[in-house]
């Protein structure tokens, strides 16, 4: 990818602490490089998918480490932006509240918010509690917040387990609307989404967990 | 992070919740309590340790008609005997006005005046205050008797509605007294210097008592009424029974511990175990909540710590929580010391700084105590 701003991300055998690989991964193990881009992560649920990403964040408990070689960081921005399968939420706060603590250290203006909000079909969402979103609406809500967060890498996990076919594209198309300026990994299980993604234009590349 | 954001992220921490404010309003009540105790206890040990003196007031246990034949007064065998007596160590007299007395303290428009006693003793054996000397042309230094002195505050001041007054007030009191004898009348000026609490008595420098005995002449008294006696245990059984056999009567109370002061030493036990009782349990009850408030936090934790929220400034943001609470318990408790204190030192002349600093340590270590146990389980489980 040329000139593009996101550094690859160097990643010494990433090994999961607490549960053994079912067999040989292309994943766990192995020295990898993920350059900028898409890389799909496909695996089957009980192999690691969330536990990779949590450590490519720098949480959970996986052995190994993740090195962002190239140029010097931009100061304040941060390396990954991540998009949890789980969708814990602060409840008790309206959405509007939600997004004030959502970016630490950076200013999001609330029109930019809104505008997405309004692409994924969730106008005037920002009054509501976050108690009261469906499963599929507070997952646009994290998205969006994953999306406007400044970093090189967004880690969506699971990311349109909730949402229909439809949504899903237009959430990817948002995801991956500038690849120049940020690297984009998504988890799946899904074999029918591998399918999706062969027919799309964007060319990513293809990581399993076994 | 500005205090709106922060705000916000204790909320989110919270759940959303307020927290119940039963555990602070508890640990206050309890702090309150523990602070009155601990100050009432402190005072009555000082006051206490000053009744412990080992001096004790002797006079002789006459009748009228023995008066009459100069039964009151203390001869020389007298003092002999009483020197001799086992547990005894030594034996002062104490000499009593022989002139007239009329006491008066002088106010703007009113004058307020009585007959009065006076006493002495020698300046070595009296517990006075600096400044505790005479010469003519002076006024004459008085003290008087802590237990009048509560007298005064406990019963006669609410009873002619006139005010109470603190012991570093009696300097402030203009006194004058009216000496009058076969020489003459004599009026000095005086000034209150404070309490004793070794004589039950008004008392007067002896340079003062002599000098106004050889200017107003008066007549020469057989002995002394009053000895100050100088024991080596005040709870001596067997000396008590010694001065009552000999016909001796000891000033009620002391050679044994006042029993109002053991009923009051009980009440501020009781305060303060019940004081305790409720720091324990609302110490618990606050502790047992912020267990539970972490557990309930710990995936939104995670999730903003996902975000970019570093564990430190969350751990901050709870502990200032914390913080705040404790700062209440403390307030609540340094207004109760002084609340405390001020009232023990009205009322229990003689009492220094010491019980309120007491009092404010009790504060200061229940608040801390909440403190560091919270900030313990916010670190360590956070």
């Amino acid at each position: 990818m040329v000139g593009t701003s996101v550094r690859p991300l160097y990643i010494e055998r990433p090994e999961p602490l607490f549960f053994k690989p079912v067999g040989t991964s292309e994943i766990w193990g192995n020295d990898l490089v993920f350059e900028p881009g898409v890389h799909l992560i496909f695996a089957n649920s009980g192999h690691g998918k969330t536990s990779f990403l949590r450590f490519l964040n720098g949480q959970g408990s996986c052995s190994g480490k993740v090195q962002v070689k190239g140029k010097a960081e931009t100061p304040g921005k941060r390396i990954f932006s991540f998009l949890e399968q789980q969708l814990r939420f602060p409840s008790g706060l309206q959405v509007n509240d939600l997004y004030r603590i959502g970016f630490p250290g950076q200013i999001v203006e609330f029109s930019k918010i809104h505008a997405l909000l309004d692409d994924l079909d969730l106008p005037g969402v920002g009054s509501r509690k976050t108690d009261s979103l469906s499963r599929g609406e507070l997952q646009r809500v994290l998205f969006v917040r994953a999306l406007l967060q400044d970093s090189e890498w967004l880690l969506l996990d699971e990311p349109w387990a909730h949402v229909d076919p439809e949504m899903a594209k237009r959430m990817f198309l948002l995801a991956a609307g500038d690849l120049n300026k940020r690297g984009l990994v998504i988890t799946t299980l899904d074999a029918a989404e591998e399918a999706w993604f062969s027919t799309s234009t964007t060319p990513f590349r293809t990581w399993r967990l076994s | 992070v500005n205090i709106a954001t922060e705000k916000l992220l204790c909320k989110a921490l919270r759940g959303g919740h307020h927290p119940s404010p039963l555990g602070t309003i508890g640990m206050a009540f309890g702090v309150a309590l523990a602070t009155i105790a601990v100050i009432g206890m402190v005072s009555l040990a000082e006051f206490g340790a000053r009744k412990q003196d080992r001096w004790v007031e002797v006079s002789k246990d006459s009748t009228p008609a023995a008066d009459l034949l100069g039964g009151r007064w203390f001869s020389k065998a007298d003092v002999l005997q009483i020197q001799a007596a086992p547990g005894v160590q030594s034996v002062v007299p104490v000499s009593s006005n022989r002139f007239g007395v009329y006491g008066f303290v002088q106010l703007p428009g009113h004058r307020y005046g009585s007959t009065l006693f006076l006493e002495s003793a020698p300046d070595s054996v009296v517990d006075h205050p600096a400044g505790w000397s005479w010469h003519p042309g002076e006024p004459v230094p008085i003290l008087i008797a802590e237990d009048f002195f509560f007298l005064y505050n406990a019963t006669f001041a609410p009873a002619y509605g006139l005010p109470t007054i603190r012991p570093e007030m009696l300097s402030t009191i203009p006194v004058g007294l009216e000496l009058s004898g076969p020489g003459g009348v004599v009026q000095v000026e005086a000034r209150l210097v404070g309490t004793t609490s070794r004589l039950r008595s008004i008392l007067v420098p002896q340079s003062f008592m002599q000098y106004m005995d050889e200017k107003l002449n008066p007549p020469a008294a057989p002995g002394s009424a009053k000895l100050l006696v100088a024991v080596a245990d005040r709870g001596d059984n067997a000396l008590a029974a010694w001065f009552k056999t000999n016909g001796y009567r000891v000033q009620s109370g002391s050679l044994r511990d006042s029993p109002l002061v053991a009923v009051a030493g009980t009440l501020v036990g009781a305060v303060g175990f019940i004081g305790m009782s409720f720091l324990v349990l609302a110490l618990s009850l606050i502790l047992t909540g912020l267990r539970l408030e972490l557990f309930q936090s710990k995936p939104v934790r995670e999730a903003l710590c996902g975000w970019g929220w570093s564990e430190r400034l969350l751990n901050g943001i709870q502990l200032r929580v914390q913080l705040k609470r404790a700062g209440v318990v403390a307030l609540v408790g340094f207004i109760t010391a002084i609340l405390a204190w001020s009232a023990s030192s009205a009322y229990l002349p003689g009492i220094d700084l010491m019980p309120l600093v007491v009092g404010f340590a009790t504060a200061v270590g229940a608040s801390v105590i909440l403190f560091v146990m919270a900030w313990v389980q916010i670190v360590r489980r956070a």
